[in-house]
């Protein structure tokens, strides 16, 4: 009976792990944004974390039977482009795919707190707080640059 | 009596109890072969050679400065006068290759012009890019040196002349943590305590703080109390012997990097030993029980590990805070320029929090800056913020600064915040930036990253416009330099770190054509004809006066208001702390003595961030934290470095100051006792890695990072193995030749996520024997660079011209004061 929230967990493991090698690519891509590139790799590293925290309740669920579910996939990082431009549309992949991660932590826990599944509900509301603080930065970076991205010629 | 000043920099011990104030001593230095009554007037005004801001008067003879005395009735140096503020403070205004004309660009050459050619090739270029590319196409690029009038002159023509968000000052590398720091604890900037506190405290905690040569003055004050048999207790966070480590009950030599562990495990030890005061916590602050939650593992043998600190002395450390009476804490740049920095710093706050000592003597907490005008540059919003301590998150602020400016309040940009010093020279670097104008700075020695920073303020698109006293590096590469009155030239004001306000009046006319900042700025203002919604122009002043007054509109009613003090008032008086009004007109010495802090959303200037990230805080947020007026405890979780030694990079470089020199020596390289005390850059090593590298005192090493590299001198001296410290003083001054020594060619570009404030203080790097030493190294001998051992280095002496009066005799120095 609980072999859909299997489905759900795999895709919550599979956005955290596509949202940290995301932070990464695109720390890579701006490397010349140091708070960019550096606070990006501290993301990533507890991107990574919060879905090894997640493997141990992904054995607790079984896999559903029915292979269609499995089809559920996370949203992608687009391609670069160069420039204040491309760090503005990288800056808003990464929101989407956070934001992703967000509402499947938001069903995940939802399904946990009516399982009275208490370990899960740990995990969630620890990893949905920094999600929340990834979003909340990607979101004022994003203000930030908006302006001199878009209103400057050239 | 007559002392060596570069010899002794801090003078003849004046020691004082508890129960007694700081005596008077007053220093004075005249030039050669000027006697006191050869001195045709004094003229009153305040050193700004650090940021301690000692009044004091200037001699004027035949239309020069010749020399200089400390104000006896003053409350911040009661007299005295550190080496910079004797010889550099008005030796400095008068080197012979002084600005004289403004200069403009002629292909590969800067020429001589006149003022209007020059100020129209600016106005030209900035109505152009106005009309083509809009407000955000102009950055303004200032300092911690101009006068609080010129400042806010700056922030007005920048805000509501032009409408763009890149503007910032130097204050960026010196003071931002600090004023980040009160913002993030007690919801304004504004320091809490005042200099006096330490005149009666039981213990004192200096934080990354080398006040015996960043604040000499200030460290007399130290130091007379410590030579005093009921001295406080004095505590020294720093990876060097400086002086101040050398007066210390307990030194800890951190390593650099991991300041903020071991501030939560000093926070630890306050909590497991219950050296909290329970009732102040209740009623006047938010967020123990997180904070109580960070620091948990921060046991004293964790923070022996990771900051390389005896965890005995860990443990002594906390018990030395957690036992005082009276506490008062310094922080300056070895908290500011490190990793973390403002989460640090507001450690230090979280324990005066968790101790209930502030606002009460002998109880506070000093975020010092690094310059003398730097405080101006945080309250007139030449640093990015709003004037006034405003909040650009609140529509109420941002309509006020409309109403006092009479501009429409969509032209203030308040979208976001205000756009950083590295960020500016990032769109710079992009090209979206194309007006960049600099006052009284120079980033080309100064900026982390130096050869980035010339080759960005050398791309061919942008236009450089850049005011100074000097032609320096940076002015070097500009199309428009224009000369500016200094220090003694002019007149305003300017406000010191413990808050205190002093008036500096204009002494000697300034040179050749040479204009104050202010009336650059408000030329450039009325030529681009910047008008309020009523017609008249936007700044209208005739003066600086009329500039206080603006100011003093500004800031009534906010946290640092200026609403009770005059020209006529600074000048009898002396420094009066604000705020200052109808109702407190002598000033307030200390804020907070009632516990009340101003967090609540109407009045903070800050929402806060957070302090990993650096996002700020949405007002729905901050309103939801229902502060009342209390202050935030701010917790925070270490986090490692950014840059690491690694095998190739085994090191750990940290820059910073002598005691000889300011900034980038553009005075004190100008006043001979100063440069010859200090004449060129060096670099520090421990013995331990000396021995190993087989370098010894004198030799030429090459100190090397994943940027760049220079070539100095070695210092055997006294710091914890694995580190090098390089001053960031020297940078290849117009017409020197020779290998690169300004310690920014190897320095990272990364800063703090709050405060923005570059991390100078840690770089992974190499170090190599390059030559034998040819003569021996001139790092002073008299400071933290003291040899190591007994290394046979000639000591650092003034000479005759370094000799200085001090007058310790009171009644005889009062009566010398009335005569003038």
């Amino acid at each position: 009976m609980t072999a859909k929230l299997r489905v759900y967990l795999d895709l919550l493991e599979r956005s955290e792990r596509g949202l940290a090698a995301a932070f990464r690519t695109v720390a890579d891509r701006h490397a010349e944004e140091p708070d960019i590139y550096h606070l990006l790799q501290t993301f990533a590293s507890r991107s990574e974390q919060q879905a090894e925290e997640l493997r141990p309740q992904l054995a607790r669920y079984a896999p559903p039977s029915d292979s269609s579910s499995g089809t559920l996939q996370p949203p992608q990082l687009g391609a670069a482009i160069s420039g204040p431009l491309g760090l503005l549309s990288d800056l808003q992949s990464l929101h989407l795919l956070a934001s992703h991660v967000q509402s499947s932590q938001t069903m995940v826990g939802q399904a946990a707190r009516a399982l009275h599944d208490e370990a899960l509900m740990d995990v969630i509301g620890g990893a949905s707080q920094q999600t929340q603080q990834q979003i909340s930065w990607l979101n004022s970076r994003m203000k930030e640059a908006a302006p001199q991205a878009l209103g400057v010629p050239g | 009596m007559h002392v060596d000043r570069i010899a002794d920099i801090w003078g003849t011990r004046t020691p004082f109890s508890l129960d007694q104030p700081w005596p008077v001593r007053v220093d004075q230095a005249l030039a050669a072969g000027v006697a006191e009554h050869d001195v045709d007037r004094w003229v009153a005004s305040a050193c700004v050679l650090c940021s301690n801001g000692c009044g004091c008067d200037i001699a004027v003879k035949d239309g020069r400065m010749v020399g200089v005395r400390g104000r006896l009735s003053d409350r911040v140096n009661r007299g005295r006068l550190g080496p910079k503020g004797l010889f550099g403070s008005w030796r400095g205004m008068a080197g012979a290759d002084r600005l004289t004309t403004p200069l403009v660009r002629d292909g590969d050459r800067l020429v001589e012009a006149d003022w209007d050619t020059a100020m129209n090739r600016i106005v030209a270029r900035s109505r152009d890019l106005l009309e083509h590319a809009g407000p955000l196409s102009h950055g303004f690029y200032t300092s911690g040196q101009l006068f609080l009038e010129e400042y806010y002159a700056l922030t007005i023509l920048a805000r509501a002349g032009i409408g763009t968000p890149h503007l910032d000052g130097n204050t960026r590398l010196c003071t931002a943590t600090a004023g980040a720091a009160l913002k993030e604890s007690f919801g304004s900037d504004g320091q809490p305590g005042t200099y006096a506190d330490l005149d009666v405290c039981d213990t004192l905690v200096l934080y990354g703080h080398n006040m015996a040569e960043t604040q000499t003055v200030l460290w007399m004050r130290v130091l007379d109390r410590l030579a005093s048999p009921d001295r406080p207790r004095l505590l020294c966070i720093d990876p060097r012997e400086t002086e101040v480590a050398r007066h210390a009950d307990l030194h800890l030599r951190v390593r650099p990097g991991t300041n903020l562990a071991l501030m939560n495990g000093l926070l630890h030890q306050l909590f497991a030993h219950d050296w909290v005061d329970d009732a102040y916590v209740d009623a006047h602050t938010h967020g123990v029980d997180e904070l109580r939650h960070v620091v948990e593992p921060w046991t004293a043998d964790r923070v022996a590990t990771t900051c390389a600190v005896p965890a005995a002395d860990v443990a002594e450390a906390g018990r030395m805070i957690g036992t005082s009476a009276r506490l008062v804490s310094t922080v300056l740049q070895g908290f500011y320029q490190a990793s973390q920095a403002t989460a640090a710093a507001c450690q230090v706050n979280n324990i005066h929090l968790l101790r209930g000592m502030l606002g009460r003597p002998g109880c506070g907490v000093l975020q010092m800056n690094g310059q003398p005008t730097a405080q101006n540059t945080r309250e007139c919003g030449a640093n990015g913020d709003l004037p006034g301590f405003r909040n650009w998150q609140n529509p109420r602020h941002v309509e006020e600064l409309a109403e006092l400016w009479d501009v429409d309040p969509m032209v203030i940009p308040d979208w976001a915040p205000p756009t950083h010093a590295m960020q500016i020279f990032r769109y710079v670097e992009q090209g979206s930036i194309d007006l960049l104008w600099i006052s009284a700075t120079n980033p080309a020695v100064s900026l982390p990253d130096s050869e980035r920073i010339r080759r960005i303020l050398s791309r061919p698109d942008l236009f450089l416009v850049v005011q100074d006293l000097y032609l320096t590096e940076t002015g070097l590469l500009a199309d428009v330099v224009l000369p500016a009155a200094g220090w003694g030239e002019k007149q305003g004001t300017f406000t010191n770190a413990d808050r205190t306000v002093h008036l500096s009046g204009r002494a000697v006319d300034p040179p050749g054509e040479a204009r104050s900042d202010l009336d650059i700025f408000l030329d450039y203002t009325r030529r681009m004809d910047f008008r309020r919604r009523d017609g008249s122009p936007l700044l209208g002043w005739t003066g600086p006066e009329d500039g206080f007054r603006a100011w003093q509109d500004c800031s009534r009613g906010r946290p640092c208001d200026y609403t009770g003090l005059s020209y006529e008032r600074l000048e009898a008086e002396s420094g009066i702390p604000w705020p200052c009004t109808a109702a407190q007109p002598d000033g307030t010495e200390r804020l907070y003595t009632d516990g009340w802090f101003p967090t609540s959303a109407e009045e903070a200037e800050d929402y806060g961030h957070d302090l990993l990230t650096g996002a700020p805080t949405s007002p729905a947020a901050f309103r939801a934290l229902d502060l009342h007026g209390r202050a935030r405890l701010r917790p925070a979780a270490y986090a490692p470095p950014h840059e690491e030694p690694d095998e190739d990079y085994p090191f750990r470089c940290m820059t910073g100051r002598t005691a000889y020199h300011f900034h980038t020596r553009t005075k004190t390289a100008r006043t001979p006792q100063l440069q010859q005390a200090a004449p060129g850059a060096w670099a520090e090593l421990s013995e331990g890695d000396a021995d190993r590298l087989g370098v010894r005192e004198r030799d030429l090493v090459k100190i090397s990072t994943r940027r760049s590299s220079i070539a100095v001198p070695a210092r055997i001296a006294n710091l914890t193995d694995g580190t090098v410290f390089v001053p960031f003083h020297y940078g290849n001054m117009p017409g020197s030749e020779g290998e690169r020594t300004a310690a920014n060619e190897v320095t990272a570009t990364d800063w703090d996520p709050v405060s923005k404030q570059p991390t100078y203080k840690l770089a992974a790097a190499r170090v190599d024997k390059i030559a034998d030493g040819q003569r021996p190294a001139p790092a002073p001998t008299t400071t933290a660079s003291r040899p190591a051992g007994h290394a046979l280095v000639p000591p650092t002496v003034g000479g005759a011209d370094a000799l200085a009066e001090e007058t310790l005799d009171v009644d005889a120095a009062s009566a010398s004061a009335q005569s003038a």
